[in-house]
């Protein structure tokens, strides 16, 4: 079997929100008004009124992120060969590399041909370099069980560790706490091992690459990796309570930062135990903003002096995002239909500095913002109201952009001049006799392509649910992948988002996975074949290459 | 069988040509020695057969007005003369001697023997080959060995080939010895590609087939290392033998079939930057595209900028349509049984339009009906695209005529005589001839303009003319025993040869265009011309 890779956190990653549950037991329909586009009150109300409260946004983290590749070459494991082929993009040429027993967990560091890869039953990582004479292979041993990666933005270093959210995973022995750091150096990886707090959930390294923080379940662990020199434990900055002791806080010190000082922030007993969600990092690493669930307050850890301050925005904060920038964040209060612009860290201190922006007449609870930093999209996946509004975060205007369906997912192009809303299916046939076209749009799986300019919108219905997609770095075209095996249905899309013109491209075997090679301006399909199989799309011409039994074409002889 | 092999051997015993010498105390061996020779092998209006023994050609000609016989040297043991194609050449390949008593060991060579009497020019191969493949231009030669081969020498590399340029002389390059590299195999065949461009440049394509992968050679630049495609892993217990090929130059793609494998492997060569001086500019990336079960023919369709293949198996009744850029496939529903493809350019009864048509058809016996494709919109129209055409009798095997817009079918034969249909590509007819005597051997002339029959068991010679359908046959002095048509050229009308089968060399020679007995030339006798020459054995 072979696994396409995971690929790395990078600049192409797209911040997807999605509703896991649309139904959310207040008892709207799809055929409701929202069609015509006339707002429906939402039926929202504080817990203590006794009225059912929409779902929380579900924010869903899967496949929508960097493609998996290098610049040029892209690598796939084969854990039943312990092997992981490095396909070069550009002449399709197979090269299969031996690695640890088991490679499966797989990511490259962005922009370079470079690979890492979990051996799952020798807990070791391989770290593949590719130039245009081969690839070398190196391992260095990690922490057993790891199953996920995450590579800093400057390739210098890497984190391996258990994330218990990722489909399969299992931890029936060991511990939930250890991390190892893998300095990357083409003259000798080395790795280190850490305890940071419980269940890692998220990985963010600051925009330079010298800090990475580890979210747990605990609060953040900060790695400072300029001053690693030897397995530690690396204690918490909570975003909790601070009655209760953090992890290993008897120090109060980072990873490698003997001086740092001690844990020192405000009682908030209110809150203890409660899980924060949406932790973001300021991109110089200087704070970190969390939001905690169904609470209306916000949270701001000052990461050089642990010091933590929290607001009260006054209403539930269904969702949280930083500017690319780091100089503010964007707070939706869904039961207000309101979106607070918190300047950081100055919003934190003085409440005057928060600019509440009222979105009169919509239900929003998530916001995504573009990554130029441009402008947002405010929604809800907790609803099935087929509207989204787009906010432009210069002088805070809106402007409602009217869909066909519910909205499951959001995501802007790189360029921020379109974005494609991934929508739900309410489910049966829409070919089902006697329906209506709203009924039949309503149980179609679908996206929506949105000029952000114009504001005009595409709606695309899909024979099969949108799977994964990508976004190519110069925003001019995405790709979907579409598979419903039980219909045959094994399909990518190339939607050129300058046009909005979908072509339909047609897979020999179901597709897995889609990235994009910036190096060749090619996409990648990786499809679920027993001797491997890939195709390689031209973005620009659509051009089509498959190649099918990685092993054997790396067996090629000359 | 329609198509007889241009090779026989013809053994014939001197013996019933030695004189008795009485009173003679030493009996020359030369008497006693057998005339085994290798032909004929026909190149422009020449014959030639090859005296194993003597190691020499004899060229007879047949523009000539005095019928004259040349002999022509070649190498020792000479095992295969074969025809140079789009080259009025024959050639001989030998196998050279290991050294016995008074005969000095002689490297292996291939003798280029000129119709029209220009010096041969003499190859060396070094190693008694027993096969030659070439391009379909001519161009090159590759001297090799057949799985079976068998060497007569103490030790012998099957793996080895000579890559001959017979465009240019003989000389310590050419031809280029080499070793293919092996996985255990040993070269089934060789075939050749059309020009290739690859990095700008066009290459002549050697393609050495065995047992589970294939080599390709770059005969541009021979001095390069071969490239080695394996077909399977190594665990892999399947006999894949690689058994069709086809070139599509303008994708830079070979396609490979292969019994017992139910894919197809596309052979994509990409343009790659050489490793060194020697090191190819290309390297081949494997598509394997899934075919059905056992494909057993393969066509390539439509243009450059939507190639796709058509693949047909035995046992199934359809045909597949594969994208091999996205592995996709589209199933075309059949009436009848196909094994076969042949594509072809024509109109059909609905459409005045001359365009890509294939004809998908059973041999052996499987089916009596055969199936019209149109290639336009094949993806979206699929069935609706196929026309059976029904015929009386199973097709045993086909022969393409494609300068008629036709194909001869040959049928079962329930007893010992035969029959034929011409199938009309354009207008979907069927037009069957009968036969009262069997068809093996039956030949058409190099025009297609007649089909020739000649039963071994009558000293007569049958033909049908193919545009009117009239049948004739001539009266020969002797039964014969294989017909060969020659080609006219320069004003010489083709002409029909038949063979007789007398020891010393016997055949006629008729006009095809208007074969009469009464302007037939009968020639006798011409294999022992410089008899006396020779050297025993």
């Amino acid at each position: 079997m072979w696994l396409t890779a995971v690929p790395a956190a990078a600049g192409m990653s797209l911040a997807l929100h999605a509703c896991g549950d649309n139904s959310g037991g207040v008892g709207l329909t799809p055929s409701d008004s929202y069609d015509a586009g006339a707002f429906v009150d939402a039926p929202s109300a504080s817990q203590d009124t006794g009225v059912t409260v929409p779902p929380p946004e579900v924010e869903e983290r899967r496949a929508f992120q960097t493609p998996q590749a290098g610049g040029r070459f892209v690598y796939v494991a084969n854990p039943t060969r312990d092997t992981v082929a490095v396909i070069d993009s550009s002449t399709l040429a197979i090269q299969s590399v031996e690695t640890g027993d088991g490679p499966t967990h797989l990511v490259t560091v962005p922009g370079q041909d470079i690979a890492l890869v979990i051996n799952v039953n020798s807990h070791t990582l391989s770290v593949l370099r590719t130039t245009a004479t081969g690839t070398t292979s190196r391992s260095v041993p990690i922490v057993a069980g790891a199953n996920a990666l995450a590579v800093a933005p400057d390739g210098r270093h890497a984190l391996a560790y258990f994330d218990s959210t990722l489909p399969g995973a299992s931890a029936s022995n060991g511990s939930f706490q250890d991390l190892s750091v893998i300095t990357l150096d083409p003259a000798m990886d080395r790795a280190v091992q850490l305890s940071v707090g419980f269940r890692p959930l998220e990985v963010l390294f600051t925009a330079d690459g010298a800090s990475a923080f580890v979210v747990t379940e605990d609060g953040i662990s900060i790695l400072r990796f300029a001053a690693i020199t030897g397995p530690t434990i690396v204690p918490n900055v909570s975003l909790e309570d601070t009655s209760i002791a953090p992890v290993g806080s008897d120090g109060g010190v980072d990873a490698g930062d003997a001086s740092a000082p001690s844990l020192d922030a405000t009682v908030d007993a209110g809150l203890a135990r409660v899980p924060a969600r949406d932790v973001s990092i300021t991109p110089d690493g200087r704070y970190a903003v969390a939001r905690i669930e169904g609470t209306s307050t916000l949270r701001l850890v000052d990461l050089a002096t642990r010091a933590i301050t929290s607001i009260d925005v006054g209403g539930v904060v269904t969702d949280l995002d930083v500017s690319p920038s780091g100089g503010y964040a964007l707070a939706v209060v869904r039961d207000r239909s309101q979106v607070l612009r918190v300047p950081i860290p100055m919003g934190f201190a003085d409440a005057t500095a928060i600019q509440r922006t009222d979105v009169t007449g919509e239900f929003v609870g998530s916001v995504t913002i573009a990554p130029d930093g441009s402008r947002a999209l405010l929604y809800t996946t907790a609803l099935p109201i087929e509207r989204v509004t787009l906010m432009e975060l210069g002088d805070s205007s809106l402007q409602v952009v009217r869909m066909r369906k519910a909205v499951r997912a959001v995501a802007f192009a790189p360029d921020a001049r379109t974005a494609l809303v991934v929508h739900t299916s309410i489910g049966g046939s829409p070919t089902e006799a006697g329906i209506g076209l709203e009924a039949q749009i309503d149980r179609s799986f679908g996206y929506t392509l949105v000029d952000t300019a114009t504001r005009f919108a595409k709606l695309q219905l899909t024979a099969a649910d949108v799977g994964p997609f990508a976004i190519v770095p110069d925003g001019s075209h995405a790709f979907v992948l579409l598979r419903d095996d039980a219909r045959l249905v094994a399909e990518a899309q190339r939607v050129s988002l300058r046009s909005f013109v979908i072509e339909s491209i047609a897979l020999g075997s179901p597709p897995l996975s889609v990235g994009a090679v910036p190096g060749t301006a090619r996409a990648f399909i990786g499809q679920d074949h027993p001797e491997g199989r890939i195709t390689f799309v031209d973005w620009n011409t659509g051009a089509l290459q498959s190649v099918t039994g990685f092993e054997l074409n790396s067996r090629v002889v000359d | 069988m329609l198509n007889p092999s241009r090779r026989t051997f013809l053994s014939l015993g001197l013996a019933a040509l030695s004189l008795a010498l009485p009173g003679c105390p030493e009996r020359d061996a030369l008497l006693d020695a057998q005339l085994t020779v290798l032909g004929p092998v026909a190149a422009a209006q020449t014959l030639t057969w090859v005296d194993t023994n003597a190691a020499a050609a004899r060229v007879l000609d047949l523009a000539s007005t005095t019928l004259a016989v040349r002999s022509v040297p070649v190498g020792l043991d000479p095992v295969l003369a074969v025809a140079r194609r789009d080259h009025d050449e024959v050639m001989v390949l030998s196998r050279g001697s290991r050294g016995e008593p008074g005969v000095a060991p002689s490297p292996g060579t291939l003798a280029v023997i000129s119709a029209a009497g220009a010096p041969a020019r003499t190859y060396t191969v070094g190693s008694p080959f027993n096969a030659v493949s070439q391009t379909s231009d001519g161009r090159f030669a590759i001297a090799h060995y057949l799985p079976s081969a068998t060497s007569g020498r103490l030790l012998f590399n099957p793996n080895e080939i000579a890559v001959v340029d017979l465009d240019a002389a003989p000389s310590a390059t050419n031809p280029a010895r080499r070793t293919v590299r092996s996985f255990g195999g040993v070269p089934n065949a060789v075939a050749f590609s059309p020009p290739m461009p690859i990095n700008g440049t066009a290459r002549t394509l050697a393609v050495v087939l065995s047992d589970a992968y294939v080599t390709l050679i770059d005969l541009t630049n021979p001095q390069r290392a071969e490239t080695t495609v394996r077909l399977t892993l190594p665990e892999d217990a399947r006999a894949i033998r690689p058994t069709q090929l086809l070139f599509d130059p303008e994708q830079s793609t070979v396609y490979a079939r292969a019994e017992q494998s139910n894919d197809v492997y596309a052979l994509r060569l990409a343009p790659v930057t050489p490793d060194g001086p020697d090191g190819n500019d290309f390297r081949p990336t494997i598509n394997q595209l899934a075919a059905g079960r056992n494909p057993s023919d393969m066509a390539l369709i439509g243009e450059a900028s939507a190639r796709k293949l058509l693949v047909v198996s035995p046992g199934s009744r359809d045909a597949r349509v594969i994208d091999a850029r996205a592995n996709t496939t589209v199933t075309v529903p059949l009436d009848a049984v196909a094994n076969r493809i042949l594509l072809f350019a024509a109109p059909s009864p609905r459409d005045a339009t001359v365009a890509p048509r294939a004809l998908l058809y059973a041999t052996g016996g499987l089916a009596s009906a055969v199936s019209f494709l149109e290639l336009t919109d094949l993806d979206a129209r699929r069935g609706q695209n196929v026309e059976t055409v029904q015929l009386s009798r199973p097709v045993l095997s086909a022969l393409d005529l494609p300068e008629r817009g036709a194909v001869m079918l040959d049928h079962a034969s329930a007893g010992s005589t035969g029959q034929l249909s011409l199938l009309d590509l354009a207008r979907r007819t069927v037009s069957p001839i009968f036969a009262e005597v069997p068809l093996q051997g039956a030949t058409f002339d190099s025009d297609r303009q007649r089909l020739w029959v000649a039963p071994s068991y009558t000293a007569r010679m049958g033909y049908i003319a193919l545009d009117t359908f009239g049948p004739g046959e001539v009266r020969l002095d002797e039964p014969a025993t294989r017909v060969i048509p020659l080609p006219g050229a320069m004003g010489r009308p083709g002409r029909v040869v038949a063979l007789h089968p007398a020891s010393a060399g016997s055949l006629t020679v008729l006009d095809a265009a208007n074969p009469q007995r009464e302007t037939a030339r009968m020639v006798r006798g011409f294999l022992l011309d410089s008899l006396l020459d020779r050297s025993a054995p």
